[in-house]
């Protein structure tokens, strides 16, 4: 069996002081860091060191700063999670299904799963047309206080052509096709619009389908 | 009823190696009840480390939850090959980095130092200036001393949750004590 020299047992045990102090070396390294440390000043001198590291960084936080587990919060974010990937999974599905029957004129769906005290029903403020590979149909929901000038000022802001006027008696919803080259794209416009203020929820209700497939 | 594929999560206290797989296995198929009761096994453990590293009440609680939600997201990418407490503060070393990367995170202690019971071996002075220092090391040196001698890890442990070899988490070590001993050097004189 190769005889390891000094130098190399001295960097080897270098290496292993922190696990010797903190008691999770294994048996034949506890006793190999052992042997080595009644030799070495230098190391004993680290030890201890490292046990007033140890020691300092071990003192408990007081108990009354630790938060009990919460788990109605849990939960709380765990339907916002599911919430938030629901609103996301039709763009991955077959949304052409949805989208004849948005413009078949059955927009009265149902209201968003996570609000439903509002009323299932919803404008569509662009007329519907020949859509394209790259049309969105979604669904936003504006905040009661916010002025029709600056509805249609976010509608055209996203891309929206021919914003009709929403109204509603409490929050206005409406109907949008949302031109988008990917559904990265569309991503980043909705989670741009979403975060504003004046936008209650952005919900992707289908991907349009093209009328001509041929170019 | 429950269903049967709900795990029995009724078990008050620390749950055995099998059990957090069996758990991870439930959560993984989106059991509540099973991610509750990880939650309520590794709140304690996830909120100090949390703390230790960011000294903010506030942002270790947001940092616990953005574990488990992390936890829920992903338990399908657990393939049971490592500890599940590994798995578990590697998602929550990755979580302090990136908050601690961000600029807004000041070092703002939001309770008295000393308030804190004392420590042996060591005096009040000097383990305030140690933990003065473990404040001022650069994120990933800090977070393995942390993992080292708060969390108990083993260096294979700290490894993988840091996803680094193991010789780098030793060098971080060696220079984390060699910044330390500077520090209480510093002190000193």
């Amino acid at each position: 069996m190769k005889t390891q020299s000094t130098k190399t047992i001295h960097d080897t045990v270098e290496g292993l002081l922190p696990w010797y102090v903190n008691g999770t070396l294994s048996a034949d390294e506890r006793n190999y860091v052992e042997e080595h440390l009644s030799g070495c000043d230098s190391h004993q001198v680290a030890i201890r060191e490292l046990r007033q590291i140890a020691a300092a960084v071990q003192e408990e936080t007081p108990t009354p700063l630790v938060t009990e587990p919460d788990v109605e919060r849990l939960n709380a974010l765990l339907d916002a999670d599911a919430s938030t990937r629901s609103r996301r999974t039709p763009l991955y599905l077959a949304a052409a299904a949805l989208t004849a029957a948005l413009f078949a004129g059955l927009l009265a769906l149902g209201d968003f799963s996570d609000r439903q005290a509002a009323p299932a029903v919803f404008e569509t403020a662009t007329a519907p047309d020949a859509g394209t590979l790259t049309d969105y149909v979604v669904r936003i929901e504006f905040a009661a206080n916010v002025a029709a000038d600056e509805r249609q000022s976010i509608l055209k802001s996203i891309g929206v052509r021919d914003a009709a006027e929403l109204s509603g008696s409490t929050a206005v919803r409406g109907v949008v096709s949302l031109p988008a080259a990917s559904v990265a794209e569309l991503e980043a416009v909705t989670g741009g619009i979403e975060a504003r203020n004046e936008i209650v929820a952005v919900e992707v209700l289908a991907v349009q389908l093209p009328v001509h497939t041929e170019r | 009823m429950q269903a049967d594929n709900t795990a029995d999560t009724r078990r008050e206290g620390p749950h055995t190696v099998s059990d957090e797989h069996e758990l991870m296995a439930a959560v993984a198929r989106q059991d509540r009840r099973a991610l509750e009761a990880l939650y309520r096994g590794y709140y304690t453990r996830l909120f100090r480390f949390a703390f230790r590293m960011t000294h903010s009440h506030g942002t270790a609680d947001e940092i616990v939850n953005d574990v488990m939600l992390a936890v829920w997201r992903s338990a399908k990418s657990f393939r049971g090959s490592s500890k599940v407490s590994t798995w578990i503060f590697g998602i929550a070393y990755r979580q302090t980095l990136k908050r601690l990367s961000k600029k807004s995170l000041a070092i703002a202690p939001d309770f008295d130092p000393d308030d804190v019971p004392a420590a042996e071996d060591a005096s009040p002075e000097d383990r305030d200036w140690i933990r003065h220092g473990v404040d001022t090391l650069p994120a990933a040196q800090k977070l393995a001393v942390v993992l080292v001698f708060y969390v108990g890890m083993s260096y294979e442990e700290v490894a993988e949750v840091t996803d680094c070899p193991v010789n780098t988490v030793k060098t971080r070590m060696f220079h984390a004590r060699k910044k330390l001993k500077g520090v209480l050097e510093d002190s000193a004189s």
